[in-house]
């Protein structure tokens, strides 16, 4: 299987772009709900307090009120644009520069509530974005692949290593705890976690050896190296089944073909 | 030159991103990340979020009453009413997969919680000084919304585990009493 830089970075520029679409569509509901008003979840007035009060007074007409639609609606008509300009051949830059300005804005303004799928968001679209701002220069989308191939495996070794240091992982009992949360969890699996406790152990287990073991995604040969992306994709959609927590299989998974590219890159470069 | 340029402004993203994973260092950086780029990629881990977290109000309708002590509580507990829930903010178990915005708003009460633990980690003694931060303002934002009359309101986070009718509650934070109402 080959995969050039540019074709693995659209794909994960689309993906990060129909994740970008869901959470703006949810954020313009929530704004439509005035939770982003002065009597809302976000109000801008007290969430400015953790601000400099310079970089409060410059950019409040584009984070509160009004101009937060105005940001907003400019976020979703930029992640409509970015695959159309994919699909057409057309640089996508300008759509992809929109998208990381606003990230970072909504981000700068409130981090309560985000999710991990969010931080992703941020690197698959600073990847996508450079190659686009120089074309002419294939080295730059080769070394953008490899930074989202570095971040997602760092992303499974942190997360397993975590793992690691609580007892509720060691002891191979999170899972069942985890689908015991009434917001994230579910019901049904819960019980069968806790009616077969050795099957809960044996998932945690698999859980933290499919993270901790990932590096050997890069080492082992094909085709055995792609039962990781199989256990990724499994693993991710799970989590958004079970968990409800569905960005994460746009953004994680949208970020494979960079993942299968970086594996390529380094055999190659070692090579295996 | 461009190239090394962006990868080596990429490999010191990549290196910090890399120690922004190890707790200590991660306190260390946060505030010099005011936009979020040093991701943090411990989910569920070490410690997994099992808790949902509710928030709670209950309010004095005299606002001459002082009620700074629990003895002034005592005395004055036939002025107080009944503990409730503030319904847009009670945790929902969305059974749609596609569909769930209101994650968002019971993870920022989530997250308040995570502060708040943090802060009383990092500062022991920090007793009511907890009224200065902009958790404890979003929290008394928040119950004071649906104040239609002036009043006294004092606010408790309680946390849950497990389903209904089986589920366990706890208290994690109660709020001294504060003047709410019309124009306050």
């Amino acid at each position: 299987m080959t995969i050039t830089a540019s074709l693995a970075l659209q794909f994960t520029a689309i993906c990060a772009a129909l994740g970008v679409i869901m959470t703006t569509v949810e954020s313009i509901w929530h704004w439509q709900r005035g939770n982003f008003g002065e009597t809302g979840v976000w109000p801008w007035y007290i969430l400015r307090a953790d601000h400099s009060p310079f970089a409060s007074a410059v950019l409040t007409p584009v984070v509160d009120g009004a101009g937060l639609l105005g940001l907003l609606l400019a976020r979703l008509s930029a992640a409509i644009l970015t695959p159309i300009c994919y699909w057409s051949g057309l640089n996508a830059g300008l759509p992809l520069l929109i998208l990381i300005l606003s990230q970072l804005l909504l981000m700068w303004r409130c981090r309560l509530g985000n999710e991990g799928g969010d931080q992703m968001t941020t690197v698959m679209l600073i990847a996508a974005f450079l190659p686009q701002a120089a074309p002419n220069q294939p080295a730059v989308a080769t070394v953008a692949v490899l930074f989202v191939g570095a971040q997602i495996s760092l992303s499974y070794v942190a997360s397993g290593g975590a793992k690691l240091f609580g007892p509720l992982w060691r002891r191979g009992e999170a899972l069942a705890e985890i689908m015991s949360h009434f917001q994230y969890g579910n019901y049904w699996f819960m019980s069968l976690l806790r009616r077969y406790p050795v099957l809960c152990r044996l998932m945690c287990l698999s859980v933290i050896a499919f993270q901790l073991s990932f590096p050997l995604f890069f080492l082992l040969p094909a085709p055995y190296a792609y039962a990781y992306v199989a256990g990724g994709v499994a693993f991710h959609l799970g989590i958004a089944y079970f968990m409800r927590l569905y960005l994460f299989v746009l953004t994680f998974l949208g970020t494979y073909p960079c993942l299968i590219f970086a594996r390529e890159a380094f055999r190659n470069y070692f090579g295996l | 030159m461009l190239a090394s340029t962006i990868a080596a402004i990429l490999v010191i993203w990549f290196v910090l991103s890399t120690l922004n994973q190890i707790d200590p260092i991660s306190t260390r950086l946060a505030p010099y990340d005011p936009l979020g780029l040093l991701p943090r990629w411990t989910f569920f881990a070490p410690h997994p979020g099992i808790y949902d977290y509710h928030l709670l109000y209950r309010e004095c309708e005299s606002v001459a009453t002082p009620l700074g002590t629990p003895a002034m509580l005592e005395a004055a507990k036939h002025l107080v009413g009944p503990w409730e829930q503030l319904p847009d903010i009670c945790p929902g178990s969305s059974r749609f997969m596609l569909w769930n915005p209101q994650r968002r708003v019971t993870k920022t009460i989530t997250d308040i919680v995570a502060g708040l633990t943090m802060l009383r980690l990092a500062h022991p003694k920090l007793g009511d000084n907890v009224q200065y931060t902009s958790y404890y303002w979003l929290l008394l934002h928040l119950i004071q919304r649906p104040s239609r009359r002036d009043g006294q309101r004092q606010f408790a986070l309680v946390q849950s585990h497990g389903f209904p009718p089986e589920r366990q509650s706890s208290l994690f934070f109660i709020s001294n009493f504060h003047l709410v109402g019309v124009g306050r």
